[in-house]
């Protein structure tokens, strides 16, 4: 029972095969290109389309620039039209004070890189900001720049202060801003689909979370500041030469705000959603022009009622596929199995691997940790157990760096790593999971633990953007490494899912996978089989046996199933109030005087101390 | 001597407007955890008020007060109602550039209506008072009075009475104080409509000391107070009163020692290094890290 394929079916087929494969974006970005030169040589179309046109283009690049921070890192800037400003005055002052107005049309893409290059450098004034605040208050970072920018140049006389910068020629032609166009979807897109796009991803979706897995989040922070203040730069070149006039009240607020508009209408986390964003930006105040002010009334009114009921956008973290990697077939490359036992840089079992002396915490006045010492060999399984509020979670919390102690150190293999940030901390080779579990919920399995291989990866960010044999070298090598690992945990099936798809229990197994991923030599669990049921607390207890001999681990676990961590673990310590009461093995603890009174308070004792 | 007494002076009138703007900020910070960047722009709608009830309905000072503070009171709350009311839920992103959107929105509106710079007529008879080479004028009085007035009766209000004590519990936890009976959207209604009352009476007075006025003068005046709210600890009461004197008087003697269109650049800069080196503020208190 056969039937002929629909028209609509084939054409879709059609579509599918055109989509799946490169080369018709390279041939229409071909085309588009030659028929740009045509157009602008021969006057092809309408001078006011023709300078639609390049407004469309800049403000694609605008709203990608802006997207790389607001959308991919979830961080927010709100002045972006301050790195605009600096790319438009820094391009300006070159083609017309340094340079004669004759070597203008040679000068001026080295003068668009300049420019762009001058607002990568001022970026650094809100980067180096935005490694210790977050959210409204990088928020207030940026706009304040924003007024700074506007207000020095109101102040600099030499490009006419406030009253304006003229004497541009009109550099900026449909061919060259098609150009960049081009070079900032291609650069941003490589950018983001990388190693430092996956820790810019990793930043948005869980900035702890993502330096347990040895993110090293300043320095991506940086880079995508950077990248992303380079293009407006750019942007702000191309507008300064085609406007030939610039004043500091062109790059204020309400600049900013339409770049929002444009992310915020297009996508957030989408480079296909920046596009349209852009395209329908543009038009659509253009359209509006009869409107006169009005014009200016609806576009905030756009903006408001986009936050209030589609605020992802139209695209809203989804993307086209032509700007999406094309997908590593199983069998692509070399599958490299996965060789624990040939990890390099293995201690011997039995060596000295964890020392803590004399850990102590204060939260205020309340010691939550106090006079801690510990001594951990190498290859143990050691658990953590005590009341709630005994101060586990913050040895933990002391160990992997998010916390400071206020006493005492914490040396592993040698090196001290008390005063380490969380991803060093990793780098040493330690790797912890969290009570409440902190997947990257928004990507994929197989992103998830390719985070975690964020510090095997050689390759820079340079690298990454124009796609070097080095760069594909490596992600064959992470692809196939991830996959091997989701193999050996029966995590494979899911690869493609999005972590916050993922089943409880698979969830819990995947935060170990990913932490296994940065090829740790001491794993810290933190009560990993909280909300299991027997049977599965078993198969956990099992797991944890494997990985400790399969990949040579050292094991810290918090928990409060007894039975799982007395059938676990070799040794076990308790704590309550902050004070180790006692430890050694299982047996010696299951009958310890001191531990049943912490548990289940003393015959007599007066004191309730549930509840504290 | 009175040259001094002169700076002071204006310091206190400048610090005086900035306190009372940055109140806004701060309380509604304080509630909502939210930057609320239209508030600036009810400070604007204050003084536009105050034009129309003056120069088109001939009021006299109590009455322009009045229409001034209820009219921007509404705005305020119709704001909270209709804009960031459907946000609470929503990722902070979401509040924050919808509350630019609502700022920019007012300012081009009015712009719409109102294209020009308006002057503002001569409400109360300017007199003013010389101490022996110290001029005082009885609208910095005014200002000085009435600001000082509005600063002490929030205070009192926030610390001694039921309404303030909900305010300070819904700082604390928004989730679990309805469960204990209290209106949480009452409570965050009168929030906003006691911080754009404030905008507003600050508005009246600026266009009665400073009587040309346009729609995108909220914008600098509002950033300058919201800076104060910062430099005191935002969400903290007393701290958005002491860096609104604290930015007056970091102005004046800018001024005194540079060109005045370096204002902006001080005050700006002043932000960013203190948000690098104390992000909150001379009261505030750190958040700690949740793990």
């Amino acid at each position: 029972m056969t039937t002929a394929p629909s028209a609509i079916h084939k054409l879709s087929l059609f579509w599918d095969a055109l989509m799946s494969r490169r080369w018709p974006l390279f041939l229409l970005v071909a085309i588009g290109f030659i028929a740009s030169i045509l157009v602008s040589r021969y006057n092809l179309i309408d001078q006011y389309l023709e300078l639609v046109a390049m407004y469309v283009g800049i403000n694609i690049i605008l709203a990608l620039s802006l997207n790389l921070v607001n959308g991919y890192m979830g961080e927010f800037s709100v002045g972006h039209a301050g790195f605009m400003a600096v790319g438009a005055y820094g391009a300006s002052i070159l083609t017309v004070k340094v340079f004669a107005p004759a070597a203008g049309v040679w000068i001026f893409p080295l003068a668009i890189i300049a420019g762009g290059v001058l607002a990568a450098v001022a970026a650094v004034v809100v980067a180096i900001p935005s490694f210790r605040t977050r959210g409204d208050y990088l928020a207030i970072v940026t706009l304040s720049f924003n007024m700074i920018v506007k207000s020095v140049l109101e102040n600099v006389d030499v490009v006419g202060g406030p009253r304006g910068f003229l004497g541009m020629e009109k550099l900026t032609t449909l061919p060259w801003t098609f150009a960049w166009t081009v070079v900032s979807v291609w650069a941003i897109r490589n950018f983001v689909y990388s190693n430092i796009g996956r820790g810019v991803l990793s930043i948005r979706e869980d900035e702890m979370a993502g330096a347990a897995m040895g993110v090293d989040t300043r320095k991506v922070k940086l880079h995508a500041f950077v990248v992303s203040s380079f293009f407006a730069g750019v942007a702000g070149g191309l507008y300064a030469h085609l406007l030939q006039f610039i004043s500091p009240r062109t790059f204020d607020i309400l600049k900013s705000t339409e770049i929002l508009i444009m992310v915020y209408l297009g996508g957030v986390g989408s480079i296909a959603g920046s596009i349209t964003g852009a395209v329908i930006y543009t038009v659509l105040i253009e359209a509006l022009r009869v409107l006169g002010m009005w014009r200016m009334v609806i576009m905030p009114l756009l903006l408001v009622l986009l936050m209030i009921y589609r605020p992802k956008g139209i695209f809203g973290f989804t993307e086209f596929r032509w700007f999406k990697p094309i997908a590593a077939k199983k069998g692509d490359g070399a599958i490299v199995p996965y060789m624990a036992a040939s990890e390099p840089r293995r201690p011997t079992p039995g060596d000295e691997l964890l020392t803590i002396n004399g850990l102590t915490h204060y939260f205020g006045g309340l010691c939550a940790l106090s006079d801690f010492n510990l001594k951990l060999d190498s290859g143990q399984i050691m658990g953590i157990i005590g009341p709630n509020g005994s101060g586990k979670t913050t040895l933990f919390n002391l160990i992997s760096g998010y916390y400071r102690p206020s006493r005492g150190n914490v040396v592993f293999n040698g090196v001290e790593i008390t005063r380490l940030r969380p991803n060093e901390i990793n780098a040493q080779g330690i790797a912890r999971t969290f009570q409440n579990i902190r997947l990257f919920n928004n990507l994929t399995v197989e992103d998830n633990v390719k985070v975690g291989m964020f510090n095997a990866v050689n390759y820079n960010a340079a690298d990454a953007m124009v796609r070097t044999r080095s760069f594909i070298k490596r992600e064959k090598y992470v692809s196939a490494r991830v996959l091997a690992l989701l193999e050996l945990f029966a995590l494979d099936k899911y690869a493609k899912e999005l972590a916050k798809n993922l089943p409880y229990g698979q969830k819990r197994r995947l935060e170990i996978v990913r932490a296994l991923a940065t090829r740790p030599r001491l794993l810290l669990l933190d009560e990993p089989a909280a909300g299991m049921n027997p049977s599965e607390t078993g198969a956990l207890m099992e797991l944890v046996h494997r990985i400790r001999d399969e990949f040579q681990l050292t094991v810290m676990v918090i928990e409060h199933h007894m039975s799982f961590i007395m059938g676990l673990c070799e040794r076990i310590t308790v704590l309550d109030f902050g004070v180790a009461i006692a430890g050694g093995a299982p047996e010696q603890i299951k009958d310890d005087k001191k531990v049943i009174e912490a548990y289940l308070g003393s015959s007599g004792s007066k004191n309730y101390r549930g509840g504290q | 001597m009175a040259y001094i007494s002169q700076q002071f002076l204006n310091m206190l009138q400048l610090g005086s407007l900035y306190a009372v703007i940055a109140l806004g900020y701060t309380m509604v910070y304080g509630v909502l955890s939210l930057i609320n960047f239209a508030h600036g722009d009810l400070f604007m709608v204050g003084a536009f008020l105050c034009f129309v009830a003056t120069a088109k309905l001939h009021l006299p000072f109590v009455p322009v007060i009045v229409v001034a503070a209820f009219g921007t009171v509404l705005l305020g709350v119709a704001v909270e109602r209709l804009a960031y009311r459907p946000l609470r839920e929503a990722p902070k992103v979401s509040a924050i550039i919808t509350a630019l959107g609502v700022g920019v929105f007012i300012e081009n509106f009015t712009l719409a209506l109102s294209p020009y710079p308006r002057h503002v007529p001569e409400i109360l008879p300017n007199i003013s008072w010389n101490f022996s080479g110290l001029t005082v004028s009885s609208i910095q009085v005014l200002i000085i009075v009435v600001s000082v007035l509005l600063m002490a009766s929030l205070d009192f209000i926030v610390r001694k009475t039921r309404f303030g004590m909900a305010m300070r519990a819904l700082a604390c936890d928004m989730k679990t104080l309805p469960l204990m009976g209290v209106p949480v959207n009452t409570i965050i209604a009168l929030t906003f409509a006691i911080g754009a009352g404030f905008g507003g009476v600050a508005g009246t007075m600026y266009a009665m000391a400073f009587p040309v006025i346009d729609p995108y003068m909220g914008i600098m005046i509002g950033w300058k107070a919201f800076i104060a709210a910062v430099v005191g600890g935002i969400g903290n009461i007393r701290g958005a009163m002491l860096g609104g004197y604290i930015l007056g008087a970091v102005e004046t003697l800018a001024a005194v020692a540079l060109p005045s269109t370096y204002r902006d650049f001080i005050a700006f800069t002043l932000l960013l290094i203190l948000l690098i080196f104390r992000p909150n503020g001379i009261l505030g208190v750190p958040k700690t890290l949740k793990v």
